[in-house]
């Protein structure tokens, strides 16, 4: 059905009982690091017609095919998971090589609209990007994305994508931003992370500032990051770089070298303790202004 | 061999580079790793875009920095070594 005022998809994905097998000969792209028992989690693979392989170590397969448009995935659903947990997998991993291989700068980061700037949280899993946003998001800012935030580059600003419609939360977070658990229900059952919601930002926003967050038993500080160090800072952390070509890291370094000389990057420390929740607000909200 | 004075170098094929707030960083397409330089090598990475002898380059950075020509010729050989030890100068053989 054509929907007036929309597009054609640029992603189709599809959810089947099972995969063509990959084109040989096949060449790996990156593999998480081998557990204990040899295997690991994630294997991504190239095979010879140039579709690319997510296998995932709990049966979890899909199948991306990035050269035409719209994108193609097949995906299948490991035995006894749901569409909700292959879900996780397709907005997480999948949707950071997508983006990358479309030659999309995304970043592991959660955003924020604060009055008109969007503030982008930046940092490694458990820097507390989604906790951030989720405070933020209780003291009136919408929020853009999760954990992954693409940008686009426009003529006169570079500008922070929507994506999602609710925060990743750990119980910890649940407990530290509404005062006790077992409020908020799991996105799905096997899996911790719990879904937080608010209001969340309707169209894309400008980037007002980059906040590299980072853990304290101090006071909150913050301190403006140099242009050349906020941009290696920034390389570390973006959105799925272990997939990236050499080709790929080049267009990656033309876009974060215009994103520092666009946008201030601030690293700014936080407190462990929830006491001081509002006075990182408080500054965050500043840095955006 | 190492290089001496003599030796002219120039800047690899296999980076790419971008200057940010009076720094560089560049990316060594070899590696994929991501390296960042500051001050005076910043004036280095500037000279040798095109093959330079090593002498030449201290000769330049003596007159325009606050550094005695043996230190510079200490310091500029040993970073030009880190730079081609991670493919990205190398000597320009038969260019000088």
């Amino acid at each position: 059905m054509a929907v007036r005022g929309h597009r054609a998809p640029d992603v189709a994905i599809s959810v089947v009982p099972s995969l063509p097998a990959p084109t040989q000969p096949v060449s790996l792209r990156y593999q998480t690091p081998r557990q204990s028992d040899g295997s690991s989690t994630l294997r991504i693979l190239d095979d010879a017609a140039g579709i690319t392989h997510f296998v995932y170590s709990d049966g979890t397969l899909i199948a991306v095919d990035t050269r035409g448009v719209p994108v193609n995935i097949l995906a299948v659903i490991a035995p006894g998971q749901t569409l909700d947990d292959l879900a996780v997998y397709l907005v997480g991993p999948v949707l950071g090589f997508v983006l990358r291989r479309l030659g999309i700068l995304a970043l592991h980061a959660s955003a924020v609209d604060v009055s008109g700037a969007a503030l982008l949280l930046i940092g490694a899993s458990g820097s507390g990007k989604s906790t951030t946003a989720a405070a933020l998001a209780q003291r009136g800012h919408r929020f853009l994305s999760d954990d992954l935030t693409a940008l686009t580059f426009g003529a006169l600003h570079i500008e922070a994508c929507l994506a999602f419609d609710h925060l990743r939360l750990w119980p910890e977070s649940e407990e530290l931003l509404l005062g006790e658990r077992g409020i908020l229900e799991r996105i799905t059952p096997s899996w911790e992370k719990l879904r937080f919601t608010s209001d969340a930002a309707e169209y894309p926003v400008r980037l007002g500032a980059l906040v590299l967050l980072d853990w304290s038993d101090t006071a909150v500080t913050s301190e403006l990051v140099p242009p050349s160090e906020a941009l290696l800072s920034l390389a570390a952390h973006s959105y799925s770089n272990y997939t990236l070509t050499p080709p790929d890291k080049a267009v990656e370094l033309t876009q974060l070298g215009e994103l520092v000389r666009c946008v201030s990057t601030f690293r700014v420390v936080r407190p462990r303790r929830g006491a001081q929740l509002a006075d990182f607000c408080e500054l965050l909200v500043g840095l955006a202004a | 061999m190492p290089w001496t004075t003599e030796t002219i170098v120039v800047a690899s094929d296999d980076q790419v580079s971008t200057v940010v707030g009076g720094d560089v960083v560049i990316l060594g397409m070899r590696d994929g790793i991501y390296y960042g330089l500051n001050q005076v090598g910043v004036r280095i990475w500037e000279l040798v875009r095109s093959p330079r002898r090593i002498d030449d380059l201290i000769t330049l950075l003596t007159s325009e920095f606050d550094i005695d020509a043996a230190s510079c010729e200490r310091d500029t050989i040993a970073l030009l070594g880190d730079l081609a030890e991670r493919g990205l100068v190398h000597e320009a053989r038969g260019s000088g």
